[in-house]
């Protein structure tokens, strides 16, 4: 079966569906289900299924079960397949997992709690039927959803500019990470490291494991928080604010520059330092704060790395200066 | 930022890259509270001597277009005469919009006055 390719409006209109509506309507119609069975029987379901016995609970925390994930999860993937500006990538496979996430909570874990509750099969079978259900409606979804036709492979190389011989250009960026997320993940290590010290002094030195993801998460914001970017002579740098990590494309290593259109979910599946095979096939780089155009420099083995620092333009153009001189 | 220079001309290079940010600061390409590169980035990226980039800087500083703070490298600060001009121009621009007056024309006005 060869997958359809539409043009940009199908695609996301078809993801738009597929991520918000269809779920939407399958949370809606397992609430009604679960409101119209529950309330007509009038009494106390089973919550809770446990070797020895089960606990019971009022009908609505099915109702509420389901409401709590099923819009949640709507709205959290429905946000970033609306802010795309590239159905492909990471955000060609959102819709599927909305789906399979939606059909577990919704159908398995409510609808089908509620009908087989008194069951003996109960909870295995609502269960494993959600998760075989949403499996096999994700891989309809990722099936079935139209691609995007690619956008033009390679960039456009950038005008080099008019340097005199004699004359040498320069640029320098910076690259930086929203100020509110580092803030927000500071703020979250910072509080586990108080806990896990509060914790040590409780309960001793033997818990000192603790500190290690919100050290590795404070290691991690502080050395990604900002890059400094230069083009020139000598070729291109980014370079983390803290020395490394950085990445180097000498100017004898130069192919091309150009200015490029980046969705971090469709290029590089997220955000931050990533590393995906590319449209080239060879490997690229991608240090990414935001969307919307960013530099992309490719070095002649055909490897490249894509930053997105504003005024791409001019850096392009100063890299492809220096990219076209022979050596 | 970008910084065009000339090695082999007879200006010293230093005073290349301050007349080039000093063009920046008053066209408003570069902001005024904004931070100029570490004078190693842009010694790297041009390829000269970090030395060369200091003076520069120190030249800025001199002539009060940017702020020397350690720690926080060198800040463009507004020189309300750079900006006085530059409000005056865009006050011109929008009466010669409003006027259908066009730009040749404009220019040509800028230029007699300049020199008269």
């Amino acid at each position: 079966m060869t997958r359809r390719t539409v043009d940009h409006r199908s695609a996301r209109r078809t993801a738009l569906i597929a991520a918000i509506w269809v779920p939407l309507a399958i949370v809606v119609v397992a609430l009604a289900v679960v409101i119209a069975v529950g309330a007509g029987s009038g009494r106390d379901l089973i919550v809770g299924w446990s070797a020895g016995g089960h606990r019971t609970g009022p009908w609505w925390t099915y109702a509420v079960l389901v409401a709590a994930t099923g819009f949640p999860v709507i709205g959290f993937i429905g946000f970033f397949i609306a802010r795309a500006t590239r159905m492909a990538g990471a955000n060609s496979w959102m819709p599927a997992i909305a789906m399979g996430l939606t059909v577990f909570h919704a159908l398995g874990m409510g609808v089908g709690s509620v009908l087989l509750n008194a069951s003996p099969l109960a909870p295995t079978l609502p269960l494993a039927g959600g998760f075989v259900l949403a499996v096999v409606g994700a891989l309809l979804t990722w099936r079935l959803l139209p691609r995007e036709a690619a956008a033009p492979t390679g960039i456009e190389p950038a005008v080099s500019l008019p340097v005199r011989p004699g004359e040498v250009a320069g640029w320098t960026g910076t690259l930086e990470l929203p100020g509110w997320f580092v803030a927000v993940v500071t703020t979250v290590a910072a509080v586990l490291i108080v806990l896990g010290v509060l914790r040590l002094l409780l309960a001793g030195p033997h818990g000192w494991p603790i500190f290690l993801a919100p050290t590795l998460l404070l290691t991690v914001i502080v050395a990604t928080a900002q890059f400094v970017v230069t083009a020139g002579p000598r070729g291109f740098v980014v370079r983390s604010a803290l020395g490394w990590p950085r990445f180097t494309v000498p100017a004898a290593d130069l192919a091309t520059a150009g200015v490029v259109a980046v969705d971090p979910m469709a290029d590089f599946g997220g955000w931050g330092i990533r590393w995906v095979i590319g449209p080239s096939r060879k490997g690229r780089w991608g240090v990414v704060t935001r969307r919307g155009p960013g530099l992309e420099v490719v070095r002649r083995d055909g490897r490249s790395i894509v930053v997105t620092v504003d005024d791409a333009g001019t850096a392009a153009a100063v890299l492809e200066t220096y990219a076209r001189r022979p050596a | 930022m970008f910084v065009l220079i000339d090695p082999t001309a007879t200006s010293p290079v230093f005073a290349q890259i301050a007349g080039s940010i000093t063009t920046q600061i008053a066209t408003g390409t570069i902001a005024t509270g904004a931070r100029l590169p570490a004078a190693r980035e842009l010694a790297d990226s041009l390829g000269v001597n970090v030395h060369t980039v200091l003076r520069a800087y120190q030249e800025l500083r001199d002539e009060g277009q940017v702020e020397l703070r350690r720690g926080r490298g060198a800040v463009v600060v507004g020189t309300p005469t750079a900006d006085r001009v530059r409000d005056a121009v865009a006050k011109a621009a929008a009466e010669a919009k409003a006027a259908g007056i066009p730009i040749g024309t404009l220019l040509v006005l800028v230029r007699k006055e300049y020199e008269s």
